[in-house]
This record gives structure tokens, sequence and C-alpha cells, in this order.
């Protein structure tokens, strides 16, 4: 009896052992390469199903909670809400007159307009993420609804990360704060390049390459730059938190906090350029995408 | 030959269903302390089935949350198949012990697979070690006897045989 159980645990230390090289493998073709990107494509069917199948509770709660959700209540929420239209709706024609004279401004710098930016409202798929997956979210809308990978992602407040894969009705986002993530930023006060780095933690974000005559401080605001032709320009990004200057180093250390509330997401708003020239354009832009200025 | 397959499907099935409830919505602070149900399922045909179970399975698994939870591929995988062998290694052993026993020792497998997955996240320069990590190892022991009771009726429901010694 016991070789029997002697061979199958070597059995069981040799699969153990294939498997661990299989792994290590697998981690860093995905790390370097990314080429796993199109096998993912394929699972993710399955995935939406799982996905789909845990959010239906939740959909129930909140059926149950609209059904029997006080009068008084809804009448106060929407009077909530005609309040913030009515300041929102105020500072539009402010902003159209800004985005027509900017898009002027640029036509004059350079040949190529980038192109309007397209948005899209998305909600987060009321899922759970096991800690590995911390900084990612799952929205509830895909390929279907001209999500692809590359979209910018926004809320209320800045930029939230960007869009990293999409399946047909469910999507991945990527948050600025991913350790694989980084946006080209300048900052709102004079201009200054910069690109921000994700810091692996929620919250934390650093701003690495700047020599130690940059003028940055604390509070600074970061914006999208736009460089890259990736994201469109101007979209808080992050507000400096700590500017540690040392005389042994030829950069500064500058630490930054994303301006968008990554805990209190619900839903958020994705952006692209129409334009086909991004290098984003890897990826098919979505068909409905068609008016060019 | 049929027969030692009998009732084989129970265990993706009960699997599948681990997976749609470890993604359940549930608010942050409660979320960090939900017990890892994907791998203790996976662990109990370990202990259970061991002729359908083992490393591969934990190894697949551990795949199919990658692939769901759009991690590194092969970091879960890796996580859970080590998990794995640490149980069918200890299988006999394991199987001889008591339920609430069990309950005591299931964190073990349970920590050391959240302990790979972190180490494979920090290798990859993502986050670093977090003692919250650890506390669906805790909550595993509570989860375990509820968890080995509804398996076990399940398995003899369907008719897979225990082939243990």
């Amino acid at each position: 009896m016991e070789d029997i159980y002697e061979s199958s645990l070597r059995a069981a230390i040799v699969r153990l052992l294939v498997f661990t090289a299989l792994a290590a493998a697998l981690v860093t073709a995905d790390q370097r390469f990314g080429v796993v990107a199109q096998v993912r494509g394929y699972a993710a069917a399955a995935a939406e199903a799982v996905f789909d199948a845990a959010a239906l509770p939740a959909g129930f709660g909140q059926w149950l909670y609209g059904a029997y959700l006080d009068r008084e209540e809804l009448l106060r929420r929407n009077a909530q809400l005609r309040r913030t239209n009515v300041l929102l709706r105020a500072q539009l024609p402010r902003h159209e007159f800004l985005e027509q004279e900017n898009r002027r401004l640029r036509r004059l710098l350079l040949d190529a307009d980038g192109g309007p930016a397209v948005a899209l409202f998305a909600e987060l798929a009321p899922v759970n993420l096991s800690r590995s997956a911390e900084q990612k979210i799952i929205l509830s809308r895909g390929r279907a609804d001209n999500v692809f990978p590359g979209q910018l992602a926004l809320d209320a407040f800045g930029v939230v990360g960007q869009v990293t894969a999409a399946g047909l009705r469910k999507s991945t986002v990527t948050l600025l704060t991913d350790s694989s993530h980084s946006v080209p930023v300048q900052v709102a006060r004079n201009g200054l390049q910069a690109v921000v780095y994700g810091g692996g933690v929620r919250g934390a974000l650093s701003v690495p390459h700047l020599s130690q005559q940059a003028d940055i401080k604390e509070g600074d605001l970061l914006v999208t730059s736009g460089l890259g032709r990736r994201f469109p320009a101007g979209h808080p990004v992050a507000r400096v938190v700590s500017v540690l200057s040392d005389d042994r180093e030829t950069t500064l250390t500058v630490a930054a906090a994303p301006v968008a509330q990554l805990d209190y997401l619900k839903e958020v708003v994705l952006l692209y350029r129409a334009a086909p020239d991004s290098p984003a354009a890897t990826v098919k832009p979505p068909p409905a995408a068609g008016d060019s200025p | 030959m049929s027969s030692l397959r009998q009732g084989v499907w129970v265990i993706p099935l009960s699997l599948a269903a681990a997976f749609i409830v470890q993604a359940l919505p549930l608010p942050p602070a409660v979320a960090v302390w939900t017990p890892n149900w994907v791998t203790l399922v996976m662990l109990y045909w370990c202990v259970a089935a061991p002729r359908f179970a083992g490393v591969g399975l934990g190894f697949f698994t551990g795949l199919a949350a990658d692939v769901l939870e759009a991690t590194l591929l092969g970091q879960q995988a890796l996580a859970k198949c080590t998990a794995a062998f640490l149980v069918v290694w200890q299988r006999r052993r394991f199987r001889m012990y008591h339920l609430w026993q069990q309950a005591c020792l299931v964190p073990l497998p349970v920590a050391l697979e959240q302990l790979v997955s972190a180490l494979v996240r920090a290798a990859a320069g993502a986050g670093e070690l977090d003692f919250i990590d650890l506390l669906p190892a805790l909550t595993a022991v509570p989860a375990w006897p509820l968890l080995f009771l509804m398996l076990n009726a399940l398995q003899r429901l369907a008719g897979l045989r225990l082939t243990g010694q």
C-alpha cells in the first residue's frame, strides 16, 4: 500500500513542478509580451456568464429597493438632481465656448485636429473581485456597446483608468493606480510635461523622471496632455501630494494621488477620439464613430 | 470503467457555483473577509476524489480565476496548484482527522495560496504583501465544515465514489 502512496506522491510532485514552470512561463508571457490578450478574448464569454449570474441577486435587490423606495425619498432625490442639472447647464455655454476656442487654437497649432472626443456611459458590473485584481474594475458594457481597449475612463472628478480588455458585453478597466499603467500628463499651472505611473496600491501614484529644477509643487493639478495621441487632452488625473528633493539624486521624487474617487465608483464615462489617426488604431475603431470634423 | 467516472460532473459544477458565489458583490469591508470559496471547493475535491482532483485541478481552477478577474495569467494558477499540492501531499493524514480538526488545518493551504499569489504580484511589481491577504485563511475555519457537509451530500447524491483507502 505504501508504495502506491509513494508513487502517487511522486507523481504529484512532478505535476507541481511542471505546472509551476508552466505558470511562470504564462506570467512572463502575459507581463512582457501581452500575447495572452487574444486567448483572454476567447475565454471572456464564459467569464461574462459568471459575472452575470453573480450580478443577479444585486439586480433583484435593486429592483426591490426601487419598488419600495419612499415617495418622499424619490422626490427629494429628484429635486437634488434637478438642482445639479441647473448648475451644470449654467456652466455649459462657457464650456462650449472654451471648447470651440480650444479647437480653433489647436487648429492653428497643428495641422490635424485631435478630432472630437466621443463619450460613452458605462456602469460597473456589480461583482466582487479578489485582492489580486484590486486595481481593476469590470464594466457591464462591452464591444457590443462600442467599448474597446484604449478608451479613457473618467468619473465626475477625473481620470479613472483605461479599458484594457473588452468582451462582448463586459469589459475590464485597469485603474490608473495599477503598476502597469502610465498616463502622459502636464502640470495644469505651467504646462510642464510628465508621465504619471501607478503605484500598485489604491490611491498611490508617482511622477518620476522630473529633473531637480522642474517647477512642480505640492497641490499642483496634473491633467492629461494628449501626448502620444492616445487620450484626449485636459482631463484631470492627479494632484501632487509631496515633492521630495535630494541633492544626491538627479530627479525629484514626486508622489501624487488620483483626483477620481476610485473607492466610490458606480459608473464611468468612456472617452475616445473619433479620429482614426491615433496609435490606438491597432484596435479596430467602432463602426459607429464615423463623424470627422 | 464508466462506473468509476460516475458523477465526476459535480466537480466542475461545484467549482462553477463557487466562482459565482465568489463574485457576489459585497461591501469592501466585508469582501476582504470572505473565505476563498473557489479554493475551498477545489481543496475538498483534492481530499475526497484524489482520482480526479489534484495539482492539475488546482492549476486549471486558478487559470480560470486569472481569466475571470483579468489578473496576470498564471498568478492564481500557480497559487492554487501549490495549495492543492499541500493537501494532496498530506491527504491521508488529513482524512483521518475530525471535521473540526480539518477546519483548524485548512487555513494552511489557503494562506499558502494567498502568499504565493501576493508574491507573484509583488514580483511583477504590483502592490505588496499585506496582512489583509490572510483574512480569507481565517474565515476558512468556519467555512470548511459547512462546505464539507454540503459537498459530501452532493458527492453522495451524484454517486461519485469516495476513492480513499
